[in-house]
């Protein structure tokens, strides 16, 4: 496993935990808070899956 | 080579279809079984009718537009089915709904056909050079850890996405209730999704990368995640309770 695989696995973990969080406040209707999680959550699984996406061979 | 060694399979004359022609036939399935009953129902407005026969055309224009346009034909194939029938849908009455609501076999039957739709959209079956001329189809590389480690990573996210299913139960009104659900499945989804293209990444044929500017590509969405972070810590610092 390399340092790089990690790191993608560690990002999805936060993003879980994000969304998880954004999805407490969406149920006790704090939709700012909401948002402000599943955008995190988002954001952390986008940079999970480009940080493993390989160059052109 | 005889005549009958030379003529193709049905498999591959399905294949020379396109994307677009192969998902034709289960969008006029799901047509007819959920759209058209609705939009030339009784007390149904015109727009509806209109609307309903325009999805129609498209979705068999879509075929004969993409041997000239493939990304256009694709478009009026699966939006243009796709944002009239929701159009039709919108402007039913509730009573046109209702025989669609209580009769299963029905409803089934329209899952089935926007299933089948969906899966022949995305994933048409096309032949190996196609896939390949595309980027579909690359071969994989093995990267020496016999795939434990990929099953790992699947795993977590598929763990992931089934706990966040344990969360949000504490809405108190039954729209909100249905929201953080529709999150939820979303974001499971996405979550497998992710962990998928991780695990794909891992074993595509790549050019060698420093991890520096490795990092370097998924900087727009660490920045990103980093601005979110430090507005939340201002808030936190000068708003906060």
């Amino acid at each position: 496993m390399h340092f790089v695989d990690g790191i993608a696995v560690s990002l999805l973990v936060i993003a879980a935990g994000a969304i998880a969080f954004g999805q407490m406040a969406l149920a006790r209707s704090d939709d700012f808070a909401a948002l402000y999680w599943l955008v995190a959550g988002l954001s952390s699984l986008g940079a999970a899956v480009q940080i493993t996406r390989p160059g052109k061979a | 080579l005889s005549d009958t060694a030379r003529r193709p399979g049905p498999l591959a004359r399905v294949m020379d279809l396109g994307a677009t022609a192969q998902a034709t036939v289960p969008g006029f399935y799901a047509w007819v079984v959920t759209v058209a009953p609705i939009a030339f129902g009784r007390g149904a407005q015109s727009v509806s009718k209109g609307a309903a026969l325009i999805g129609l055309v498209l979705l068999l224009l879509a075929p004969v537009c993409e041997r000239r346009w493939p990304s256009a034909g694709r478009v009026m194939s699966i939006w243009g089915l796709v944002t009239t029938s929701l159009l039709v849908w919108v402007l039913a009455t509730s009573g046109s709904l209702v025989p669609m609501r209580w009769d299963p076999l029905r409803t089934v039957a329209g899952l089935i056909g926007w299933a089948l739709f969906a899966l022949a959209s995305v994933a048409p079956a096309l032949p190996p050079r196609e896939l390949a001329k595309e980027g579909l189809s690359r071969r994989l590389e093995r990267r020496g850890d016999s795939g434990r480690v990929d099953a790992l990573i699947v795993g977590a996210a598929i763990l992931l996405a089934a706990s966040l299913q344990c969360v949000g139960w504490g809405a108190e009104e039954p729209e909100r209730a249905v929201l953080v659900r529709l999150v939820s499945l979303g974001a499971g989804v996405m979550l497998v999704g992710a962990s998928a293209s991780i695990v794909v990444g891992r074993h595509a044929p790549r050019k060698k990368l420093a991890p520096a500017k490795r990092a370097k590509r998924a900087l727009v969405p660490l920045v990103l995640l980093g601005l979110w972070v430090a507005a939340a810590a201002l808030y936190e610092m000068f708003w906060g309770r």
